[in-house]
């Protein structure tokens, strides 16, 4: 792979890359008011974290990196594109099914509108432009880590390369949520993050191996306390964030 | 060999505002009586398994229809216990296909599900609901033989569960619990609670603004019923319904909780009174 895909990635890989992902937690915020979720129980909690909500969003990321790698759309480039973004809106529409609380799923949806609408616009992509065009027409939701690999996989950029890139700047996400939540510093924040890896890595080639094989559908995904948390979030009298 | 047992249910309604159960299928260790008239309005059905729990070698499907304009209720006669698994090849499994039809209702109560030490099952439920038709699903998992102190010492215990409101996903759940190889008492999975259930209340048709609304009526509710022991959350699905789930400490806790949780749903969803199955009177 040459350079350029990867500086590439690494921009809309960034946490400065403006979708709003600072304002949301996800029920982290929720977990954390109920004492749930503390520092010291912070990165085991995010290593099962990677294990089943990594899993399911790296499932989504993989298999949209792959459908939309170039040549995917054939010859006929429009009617197979058309094809091919009905299937990528079925699986969005498939995610939104699994993402049970309401604010969590807004969240990951409106992120993955912005985040499509942006790469589209900077890169100048057909598939892209006719994706975020179609978005913007039907109004289908779609979310973050479906956005991200679909955006990858039309850049040219491997799934191999765009699963791990994606979680994580998920979870430098969510560790800086907890630097706002909780008695985190920016050193033992990191280490975290640094610790993450080899989960991050793992759960990636999982998701890349099966990624080929159609509909991420089948991934299997654990959260009740969290799902529950992010439920209850919408209801809380005081918070920091949008979910 | 896996033991293939079927039972198909088929709710009609009939002229006179009521609702006929027919059994077209039941093989053993499936059995139904009859249905029994519920003072709420619905027909009241008990599913039996004769077995008295689950084997290892069963292989067991269930059909539920509920006709247009059909008013169901289905319940179990108690826990549904999942024997120990003889070998890795040795699943249990159960599946479930329910449609509810336009004007129709449906309430699925069944007692807990209880994977005893050993065990290995697996439960997939698909339900569909037509456009009008109406729903309120409930489950409930144990972590194992309490009393006996197995927590958690199941195998695997593997869910699907498809609810398609008016031809549309809306909600599903797709998990795979293996105690041995995954920490359970995770923040991330169940923290320090050992029972879960979920609620799912479903009606296609509905504008999103009655179920913004309806999410925050139960969420007061959920507020109410929880406390220490048992805590519990509302949200409105995508489309057409809402989502309720709770965990709790004890088995007991949740299943007072729920029934709380139950009786609001329905009454906010249908006007009506909910009435407990009779057995567990």
């Amino acid at each position: 792979m040459s350079f350029l895909p990867l500086l590439r990635l690494q921009q809309l890989a960034d946490s400065a890359f403006p979708i709003g992902s600072a304002a949301h937690s996800f029920g982290l915020e929720a977990l954390v008011e109920t004492s749930a979720l503390q520092v010291e129980n912070l990165e085991r909690f995010f290593e099962d974290y990677i294990e089943e909500s990594g899993a399911l969003e790296a499932a989504y990321c993989a298999a949209s990196c792959v459908l939309a790698a170039p040549g995917q759309a054939g010859s006929d480039y429009r009617r197979a594109s058309s094809a091919l973004l009905r299937e990528w809106l079925a699986w969005n529409a498939e995610l939104s099914a699994r993402k049970l609380a309401r604010e969590s799923r807004d969240g990951s949806a409106a992120m993955g509108r912005r985040f499509l609408r942006l790469a589209a616009s900077l890169s100048g992509d057909p598939l892209l432009m006719q994706a975020a065009e179609t978005v913007s027409e039907s109004g289908a939701e779609v979310h973050l880590a479906a956005c991200f690999g679909f955006v990858a996989g039309a850049l040219g950029i491997e799934a191999s390369t765009a699963v791990p890139a994606y979680l994580q700047q998920s979870m430098t996400a969510l560790v800086s949520a907890c630097q706002r939540l909780l008695p985190l510093g920016q050193t033992q924040a990191h280490q975290i993050l640094w610790n993450l890896k080899p989960a991050i890595l793992h759960v990636s080639e999982g998701a890349v191996e099966s990624g080929g094989a159609g509909s991420p559908a089948r991934t299997s995904c654990f959260t009740p306390l969290v799902d529950l948390a992010a439920a209850r979030h919408a209801g809380m009298y005081t918070r920091l964030f949008m979910s | 060999m896996p033991q293939s047992s079927h039972l198909h249910l088929s709710f009609e309604a009939d002229a006179n505002g009521g609702t006929i159960l027919r059994v077209p299928q039941q093989q053993p260790p499936w059995r139904v009586v009859r249905g029994f008239r519920n003072p709420s309005g619905e027909t009241l059905a008990h599913v039996h398994n004769l077995s008295g729990g689950i084997l290892d070698s069963d292989s067991l499907s269930c059909r539920i229809d509920a006709g247009p304009r059909a008013q169901a209720q289905v319940t179990s006669t108690g826990a549904t216990r999942v024997y120990r698994s003889r070998s890795p090849q040795s699943r249990a499994s159960q599946r479930m296909l329910v449609s509810i039809a336009p004007d129709a209702y449906l309430e699925y109560l069944p007692d807990q599900l209880i994977p005893f030490a050993g065990s290995r099952f697996d439960q997939i439920a698909r339900v569909e609901v037509a456009r009008c038709g109406s729903l309120i699903w409930w489950d409930r998992v144990a972590p194992g033989r309490e009393a006996s102190d197995e927590i958690f010492r199941f195998e695997s215990l593997t869910s699907q569960f498809e609810l398609i409101a008016d031809g549309t996903p809306v909600a599903i759940e797709r998990w795979a619990l293996s105690p041995r190889v995954q920490r359970l008492d995770s923040i991330a999975r169940l923290g320090a609670f050992r029972h879960f259930a979920s609620c799912y209340v479903c009606r296609p048709g509905e504008p999103l603004s009655y179920w913004r609304a309806l999410e925050s009526q139960m969420q007061t509710v959920a507020g109410r019923v929880s406390n220490s022991d048992v805590l519990w959350g509302a949200t409105a699905l995508r489309a057409h319904g809402l989502a309720i789930r709770g965990l709790a400490a004890s088995g007991r806790s949740l299943a007072l909780g729920l029934v709380e949780i139950w009786k609001a749903a329905k009454w906010l969803l249908c006007g009506r009174a909910a009435t407990l199955p009779r057995k567990i009177h």
